[in-house]
Protein backbone atom coordinates (compact mmCIF):
# COMPACT_ATOMS: atom_id res chain seq x y z
CA UNK A 1 0.00 0.00 0.00
CA UNK A 2 1.34 3.21 -1.28
CA UNK A 3 1.52 4.79 2.71
CA UNK A 4 4.35 6.87 2.13
CA UNK A 5 2.75 9.97 0.98
CA UNK A 6 0.07 10.30 3.06
CA UNK A 7 2.91 9.97 6.51
CA UNK A 8 4.77 12.57 4.32
CA UNK A 9 1.84 15.10 3.66
CA UNK A 10 0.75 14.18 7.51
CA UNK A 11 4.45 15.68 8.92
CA UNK A 12 4.50 18.24 6.19
CA UNK A 13 0.91 19.45 7.85
CA UNK A 14 2.13 19.07 11.42
CA UNK A 15 5.27 21.53 10.37
CA UNK A 16 3.18 23.80 8.76
CA UNK A 17 1.05 23.79 11.79
CA UNK A 18 4.17 24.35 14.41
CA UNK A 19 5.17 26.97 12.08
CA UNK A 20 2.23 28.90 11.92
CA UNK A 21 1.45 28.63 15.54
CA UNK A 22 5.34 29.37 16.58
CA UNK A 23 4.76 32.53 14.38
CA UNK A 24 1.49 33.52 16.11
CA UNK A 25 2.68 33.49 19.34
CA UNK A 26 5.57 35.33 18.40
CA UNK A 27 3.55 37.78 16.87
CA UNK A 28 2.31 38.27 20.46
CA UNK A 29 5.34 38.41 22.36
CA UNK A 30 6.30 40.91 19.71
CA UNK A 31 3.19 43.07 20.65
CA UNK A 32 3.92 45.27 23.86
CA UNK A 33 1.50 46.95 25.87
CA UNK A 34 0.61 50.56 24.64
CA UNK A 35 1.92 52.01 28.29
CA UNK A 36 1.75 55.08 26.92
CA UNK A 37 -2.25 55.24 27.34
CA UNK A 38 -0.90 54.88 31.32
CA UNK A 39 0.35 58.65 31.10
CA UNK A 40 -2.54 59.77 29.35
CA UNK A 41 -5.06 58.33 31.79
CA UNK A 42 -3.49 59.89 34.53
CA UNK A 43 -3.24 63.19 33.08
CA UNK A 44 -7.18 62.84 32.40
CA UNK A 45 -8.23 63.03 36.12
CA UNK A 46 -7.27 65.42 38.73
CA UNK A 47 -4.57 64.78 41.52
CA UNK A 48 -6.31 64.09 44.65
CA UNK A 49 -3.36 62.77 47.35
CA UNK A 50 -3.82 60.07 49.17
CA UNK A 51 -2.60 60.73 52.99
CA UNK A 52 0.51 58.75 52.62
CA UNK A 53 2.99 58.52 55.54
CA UNK A 54 1.95 55.81 57.32
CA UNK A 55 -0.97 58.35 57.83
CA UNK A 56 -3.78 56.07 56.28
CA UNK A 57 -4.16 52.12 55.57
CA UNK A 58 -1.34 49.63 55.66
CA UNK A 59 1.37 49.94 53.58
CA UNK A 60 3.95 46.94 51.68
CA UNK A 61 6.60 47.96 49.57
CA UNK A 62 9.17 50.00 49.99
CA UNK A 63 8.68 53.64 51.12
CA UNK A 64 11.04 55.08 47.85
CA UNK A 65 9.39 52.67 45.56
CA UNK A 66 8.55 55.41 42.56
CA UNK A 67 5.16 54.54 42.17
CA UNK A 68 2.10 53.99 44.85
CA UNK A 69 -0.77 52.12 44.31
CA UNK A 70 -3.83 52.76 47.13
CA UNK A 71 -6.89 50.98 47.15
CA UNK A 72 -9.66 51.37 48.82
CA UNK A 73 -11.65 48.21 49.52
CA UNK A 74 -14.57 47.06 51.50
CA UNK A 75 -13.99 43.33 53.59
CA UNK A 76 -17.62 42.34 52.10
CA UNK A 77 -16.77 43.45 48.30
CA UNK A 78 -17.51 40.26 46.12
CA UNK A 79 -14.75 42.62 43.78
CA UNK A 80 -12.18 43.22 46.64
CA UNK A 81 -12.05 39.66 47.27
CA UNK A 82 -11.69 38.72 43.53
CA UNK A 83 -8.70 41.30 43.32
CA UNK A 84 -7.51 39.68 46.43
CA UNK A 85 -7.70 36.06 44.96
CA UNK A 86 -6.73 37.06 41.65
CA UNK A 87 -4.47 39.16 41.42
CA UNK A 88 -2.88 40.80 44.71
CA UNK A 89 -0.66 37.65 45.19
CA UNK A 90 0.90 38.29 41.61
CA UNK A 91 1.45 42.34 42.69
CA UNK A 92 2.51 41.11 46.16
CA UNK A 93 5.11 38.27 44.66
CA UNK A 94 5.98 40.20 41.20
CA UNK A 95 5.79 43.57 41.59
CA UNK A 96 6.33 45.27 45.26
CA UNK A 97 9.42 43.62 45.63
CA UNK A 98 11.33 45.04 42.63
CA UNK A 99 11.26 47.86 44.64
CA UNK A 100 8.92 49.89 41.71
CA UNK A 101 5.77 49.55 43.73
CA UNK A 102 4.24 50.51 47.23
CA UNK A 103 0.67 49.00 47.74
CA UNK A 104 -1.37 50.66 50.36
CA UNK A 105 -4.23 49.34 51.67
CA UNK A 106 -7.32 51.68 53.32
CA UNK A 107 -9.84 50.23 54.65
CA UNK A 108 -13.46 51.31 53.44
CA UNK A 109 -16.25 49.60 55.11
CA UNK A 110 -19.07 50.31 53.27
CA UNK A 111 -22.74 51.10 54.33
CA UNK A 112 -24.89 49.04 54.68
CA UNK A 113 -22.49 46.21 55.22
CA UNK A 114 -23.30 44.14 58.66
CA UNK A 115 -20.81 42.41 59.01
CA UNK A 116 -18.05 44.83 57.11
CA UNK A 117 -16.98 47.01 60.44
CA UNK A 118 -15.80 44.02 62.71
CA UNK A 119 -14.15 42.57 59.94
CA UNK A 120 -12.25 45.68 58.97
CA UNK A 121 -11.66 45.75 63.00
CA UNK A 122 -10.44 42.59 63.23
CA UNK A 123 -7.59 43.11 60.33
CA UNK A 124 -6.92 46.22 62.13
CA UNK A 125 -6.53 44.12 65.62
CA UNK A 126 -4.13 41.38 63.55
CA UNK A 127 -2.40 44.55 62.43
CA UNK A 128 -1.59 45.82 66.03
CA UNK A 129 0.73 42.41 66.09
CA UNK A 130 2.07 43.04 62.87
CA UNK A 131 -0.05 40.54 60.65
CA UNK A 132 -2.45 42.56 59.08
CA UNK A 133 -1.53 40.91 55.13
CA UNK A 134 -2.55 37.60 56.69
CA UNK A 135 -5.99 38.41 58.35
CA UNK A 136 -6.58 40.38 55.17
CA UNK A 137 -6.31 37.39 53.05
CA UNK A 138 -8.26 34.76 55.34
CA UNK A 139 -10.61 37.52 55.62
CA UNK A 140 -11.21 38.31 51.93
CA UNK A 141 -10.44 34.61 50.64
CA UNK A 142 -13.30 32.99 52.74
CA UNK A 143 -15.35 36.17 52.78
CA UNK A 144 -17.99 33.47 51.62
CA UNK A 145 -18.19 32.09 55.41
CA UNK A 146 -18.57 35.10 57.37
CA UNK A 147 -20.43 37.77 55.13
CA UNK A 148 -24.27 37.22 56.28
CA UNK A 149 -22.73 35.17 59.22
CA UNK A 150 -24.45 36.07 61.89
CA UNK A 151 -21.86 34.92 63.98
CA UNK A 152 -19.72 36.68 62.06
CA UNK A 153 -17.06 37.91 65.07
CA UNK A 154 -16.44 34.06 66.13
CA UNK A 155 -15.53 33.22 62.57
CA UNK A 156 -12.96 36.39 62.52
CA UNK A 157 -11.38 35.72 65.63
CA UNK A 158 -11.18 31.93 64.46
CA UNK A 159 -9.15 33.22 61.32
CA UNK A 160 -7.07 35.26 64.07
CA UNK A 161 -6.46 32.10 66.26
CA UNK A 162 -5.82 30.38 63.11
CA UNK A 163 -2.92 32.45 62.09
CA UNK A 164 -1.27 32.36 65.12
CA UNK A 165 -2.23 35.35 66.23
CA UNK A 166 -2.05 36.30 70.37
CA UNK A 167 -5.79 35.76 70.85
CA UNK A 168 -5.98 37.25 74.21
CA UNK A 169 -4.32 40.57 72.59
CA UNK A 170 -6.03 39.87 69.51
CA UNK A 171 -10.01 39.49 71.63
CA UNK A 172 -8.82 42.35 74.24
CA UNK A 173 -7.94 44.70 70.93
CA UNK A 174 -11.43 43.66 69.71
CA UNK A 175 -13.51 43.84 72.58
CA UNK A 176 -12.82 47.62 73.41
CA UNK A 177 -12.47 48.24 69.52
CA UNK A 178 -8.89 50.36 70.30
CA UNK A 179 -7.98 50.19 66.69
CA UNK A 180 -11.43 51.32 65.33
CA UNK A 181 -9.40 54.26 64.84
CA UNK A 182 -7.59 53.07 62.12
CA UNK A 183 -10.56 51.87 60.13
CA UNK A 184 -12.08 55.52 60.68
CA UNK A 185 -9.27 57.08 59.16
CA UNK A 186 -9.17 55.30 56.25
CA UNK A 187 -13.42 55.73 55.73
CA UNK A 188 -12.91 59.27 56.45
CA UNK A 189 -9.73 59.76 53.64
CA UNK A 190 -11.81 57.86 51.36
CA UNK A 191 -14.87 60.22 51.76
CA UNK A 192 -12.36 63.32 51.34
CA UNK A 193 -11.53 61.86 48.26
CA UNK A 194 -15.21 60.99 46.92
CA UNK A 195 -14.72 57.47 47.07
CA UNK A 196 -18.10 55.40 46.45
CA UNK A 197 -17.60 52.51 45.70
CA UNK A 198 -15.18 49.83 45.82
CA UNK A 199 -12.29 48.86 45.29
CA UNK A 200 -11.57 52.19 44.25
CA UNK A 201 -7.60 52.48 43.15
CA UNK A 202 -5.32 55.48 43.44
CA UNK A 203 -2.28 56.49 41.27
CA UNK A 204 0.45 58.40 43.04
CA UNK A 205 -2.77 60.28 44.31
CA UNK A 206 -4.82 60.27 41.22
CA UNK A 207 -7.82 57.92 40.78
CA UNK A 208 -8.28 55.58 38.24
CA UNK A 209 -11.12 55.04 36.44
CA UNK A 210 -11.43 51.70 36.50
CA UNK A 211 -11.19 48.89 38.41
CA UNK A 212 -7.07 47.21 38.03
CA UNK A 213 -5.94 43.62 36.93
CA UNK A 214 -2.30 42.45 37.83
CA UNK A 215 -2.11 43.04 33.87
CA UNK A 216 -3.07 46.75 34.15
CA UNK A 217 -0.95 47.22 37.30
CA UNK A 218 2.46 45.78 35.85
CA UNK A 219 1.31 48.14 33.07
CA UNK A 220 1.46 50.98 34.80
CA UNK A 221 4.44 50.54 36.82
CA UNK A 222 6.14 49.45 34.14
CA UNK A 223 5.37 52.90 32.58
CA UNK A 224 5.87 54.96 35.23
CA UNK A 225 8.95 53.38 36.60
CA UNK A 226 10.63 51.46 33.37
CA UNK A 227 13.47 48.92 34.90
CA UNK A 228 16.67 50.67 34.43
CA UNK A 229 15.29 53.91 33.01
CA UNK A 230 13.70 57.34 33.94
CA UNK A 231 9.66 57.26 34.60
CA UNK A 232 8.12 58.23 31.52
CA UNK A 233 6.02 61.88 31.72
CA UNK A 234 3.06 61.72 33.40
CA UNK A 235 1.87 63.57 36.19
CA UNK A 236 2.92 63.49 40.03
CA UNK A 237 0.41 60.34 40.97
CA UNK A 238 -1.61 58.30 39.10
CA UNK A 239 -2.72 55.36 38.36
CA UNK A 240 -3.82 52.20 35.29
CA UNK A 241 -6.28 51.09 33.28
CA UNK A 242 -9.63 48.86 34.35
CA UNK A 243 -13.23 48.51 34.47
CA UNK A 244 -15.50 51.34 36.70
CA UNK A 245 -15.31 50.14 40.33
CA UNK A 246 -18.42 48.02 41.56
CA UNK A 247 -19.77 47.34 44.78
CA UNK B 1 -2.35 4.49 12.12
CA UNK B 2 -4.95 7.49 11.04
CA UNK B 3 -5.55 7.79 15.33
CA UNK B 4 -2.09 8.39 16.05
CA UNK B 5 -1.17 11.05 13.32
CA UNK B 6 -4.52 12.46 14.89
CA UNK B 7 -3.31 12.72 18.06
CA UNK B 8 -0.12 13.58 16.84
CA UNK B 9 -2.23 16.93 14.96
CA UNK B 10 -3.85 17.54 18.33
CA UNK B 11 -0.97 17.36 20.65
CA UNK B 12 0.60 19.63 18.55
CA UNK B 13 -2.12 22.27 19.14
CA UNK B 14 -2.14 21.37 22.48
CA UNK B 15 1.56 22.36 22.73
CA UNK B 16 1.35 25.65 20.76
CA UNK B 17 -1.57 26.33 23.77
CA UNK B 18 -0.14 25.57 27.03
CA UNK B 19 3.40 27.03 25.26
CA UNK B 20 1.59 30.61 25.02
CA UNK B 21 -0.16 30.27 28.47
CA UNK B 22 3.20 29.55 29.95
CA UNK B 23 4.41 32.38 28.07
CA UNK B 24 2.28 34.89 29.67
CA UNK B 25 2.60 32.97 32.99
CA UNK B 26 6.51 33.73 32.79
CA UNK B 27 5.38 37.76 31.61
CA UNK B 28 7.06 36.82 28.35
CA UNK B 29 3.45 37.33 26.61
CA UNK B 30 2.32 41.13 27.20
CA UNK B 31 -1.35 39.89 27.22
CA UNK B 32 -3.86 37.35 26.13
CA UNK B 33 -5.87 37.12 23.03
CA UNK B 34 -8.60 36.29 24.97
CA UNK B 35 -11.40 38.59 23.92
CA UNK B 36 -12.72 40.82 26.39
CA UNK B 37 -13.68 40.56 29.81
CA UNK B 38 -9.80 39.61 30.52
CA UNK B 39 -11.69 36.37 31.64
CA UNK B 40 -7.87 34.45 30.68
CA UNK B 41 -6.04 36.59 32.61
CA UNK B 42 -7.95 36.74 36.08
CA UNK B 43 -7.94 32.91 35.81
CA UNK B 44 -3.82 32.94 34.86
CA UNK B 45 -3.36 35.25 37.37
CA UNK B 46 -5.72 33.24 40.12
CA UNK B 47 -3.46 31.11 42.88
CA UNK B 48 -4.74 28.31 41.16
CA UNK B 49 -3.02 28.67 38.09
CA UNK B 50 0.36 27.67 39.76
CA UNK B 51 0.69 23.87 41.00
CA UNK B 52 3.78 23.50 43.48
CA UNK B 53 5.42 26.06 42.86
CA UNK B 54 5.60 25.64 38.89
CA UNK B 55 2.51 27.04 36.79
CA UNK B 56 -0.11 24.50 35.18
CA UNK B 57 0.74 25.99 31.47
CA UNK B 58 4.10 23.98 32.19
CA UNK B 59 2.35 20.80 33.27
CA UNK B 60 -0.04 21.12 29.80
CA UNK B 61 3.40 21.77 27.93
CA UNK B 62 4.85 18.39 29.41
CA UNK B 63 1.85 16.56 28.82
CA UNK B 64 1.35 17.28 25.43
CA UNK B 65 5.06 17.08 24.06
CA UNK B 66 4.79 13.40 25.69
CA UNK B 67 1.51 12.77 23.69
CA UNK B 68 3.45 14.41 20.48
CA UNK B 69 6.69 12.17 21.41
CA UNK B 70 4.75 8.97 21.77
CA UNK B 71 2.15 9.87 18.79
CA UNK B 72 5.23 10.22 16.47
CA UNK B 73 7.17 7.24 17.96
CA UNK B 74 3.96 5.20 17.21
CA UNK B 75 4.28 6.13 13.04
CA UNK B 76 8.18 5.26 13.00
CA UNK B 77 9.49 1.16 12.45
CA UNK B 78 8.76 -1.18 14.70
CA UNK B 79 6.58 0.77 17.05
CA UNK B 80 4.07 1.79 13.91
CA UNK B 81 2.61 -1.90 14.15
CA UNK B 82 2.37 -2.42 18.00
CA UNK B 83 -0.19 -1.49 20.15
CA UNK B 84 1.95 -0.21 23.03
CA UNK B 85 2.10 3.25 22.00
CA UNK B 86 -1.79 3.46 21.38
CA UNK B 87 -2.20 2.17 24.82
CA UNK B 88 0.16 4.88 26.22
CA UNK B 89 -1.64 7.40 24.54
CA UNK B 90 -5.18 6.77 25.95
CA UNK B 91 -3.05 6.26 29.51
CA UNK B 92 -1.25 9.18 28.84
CA UNK B 93 -4.44 11.51 27.33
CA UNK B 94 -7.33 10.40 30.06
CA UNK B 95 -4.64 11.55 33.13
CA UNK B 96 -5.07 14.64 31.07
CA UNK B 97 -8.90 14.80 31.09
CA UNK B 98 -9.25 13.94 34.36
CA UNK B 99 -6.63 17.11 35.05
CA UNK B 100 -8.64 19.22 32.78
CA UNK B 101 -11.76 18.24 34.20
CA UNK B 102 -10.26 19.31 37.62
CA UNK B 103 -9.07 22.54 36.04
CA UNK B 104 -12.19 23.72 34.74
CA UNK B 105 -14.04 22.91 37.76
CA UNK B 106 -11.76 24.98 39.69
CA UNK B 107 -12.64 27.73 36.83
CA UNK B 108 -16.48 27.15 37.34
CA UNK B 109 -16.77 26.77 41.04
CA UNK B 110 -13.81 28.67 42.38
CA UNK B 111 -12.92 31.32 39.88
CA UNK B 112 -16.22 31.85 38.39
CA UNK B 113 -14.60 33.12 35.62
CA UNK B 114 -14.00 30.59 32.58
CA UNK B 115 -10.31 30.82 29.86
CA UNK B 116 -11.00 30.55 26.68
CA UNK B 117 -7.68 28.79 25.92
CA UNK B 118 -8.27 26.38 28.94
CA UNK B 119 -11.46 25.55 27.47
CA UNK B 120 -9.60 25.02 23.86
CA UNK B 121 -7.01 22.90 25.92
CA UNK B 122 -9.68 20.56 27.64
CA UNK B 123 -11.30 20.21 24.24
CA UNK B 124 -8.13 19.09 22.13
CA UNK B 125 -7.16 16.65 25.78
CA UNK B 126 -10.37 15.27 25.10
CA UNK B 127 -10.07 14.81 21.38
CA UNK B 128 -6.72 12.82 22.31
CA UNK B 129 -8.29 10.41 24.35
CA UNK B 130 -11.33 10.04 22.18
CA UNK B 131 -9.17 8.86 18.81
CA UNK B 132 -6.43 7.30 21.24
CA UNK B 133 -9.73 5.03 22.59
CA UNK B 134 -10.99 4.57 19.10
CA UNK B 135 -7.26 3.35 18.21
CA UNK B 136 -7.45 0.97 20.48
CA UNK B 137 -11.00 -0.66 18.67
CA UNK B 138 -9.22 -0.56 15.02
CA UNK B 139 -5.96 -0.99 14.83
CA UNK B 140 -5.65 -0.19 11.17
CA UNK B 141 -2.45 -0.45 9.04
CA UNK B 142 0.97 0.36 9.33
CA UNK B 143 2.07 2.91 7.06
CA UNK B 144 4.77 2.23 4.55
CA UNK B 145 8.17 3.47 4.93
Amino acid sequence: MAAGRPVRSFYLALGVIAIAGVALIAGQVARRPATGSVAETLASVPLTPVASGGAVGHQLGSDSAPVEIAVFSDFSCPHCANFEILDFPLVRDRLIPTGRLRWRFVDFPLEGRANSPVAHLSAACAGEQGRFWEMMGAILNRQGEWVEDRRAERRLRGYAEGLGLDVTRFADCMDTGRAQAVVDAGAAEGRRLGVNATPTFFVNGRQWPDVLGYDQIRAIVDSLAPVGGAPRGAPAGAAGPSAPPRR
Amino acid sequence: MRHRMAAAMLSMLGLLVSAYLLLYKLGIVGELACGSGGSCERVQASKWAVLFGIPIAAYGVGGYLALLVVALAGLEGRWAEHPGPTRLLVALSAIGVAFAAYLTFLEVALIRDLCRWCVVSAVLITAILAVSVAGLRSPGTPPAT
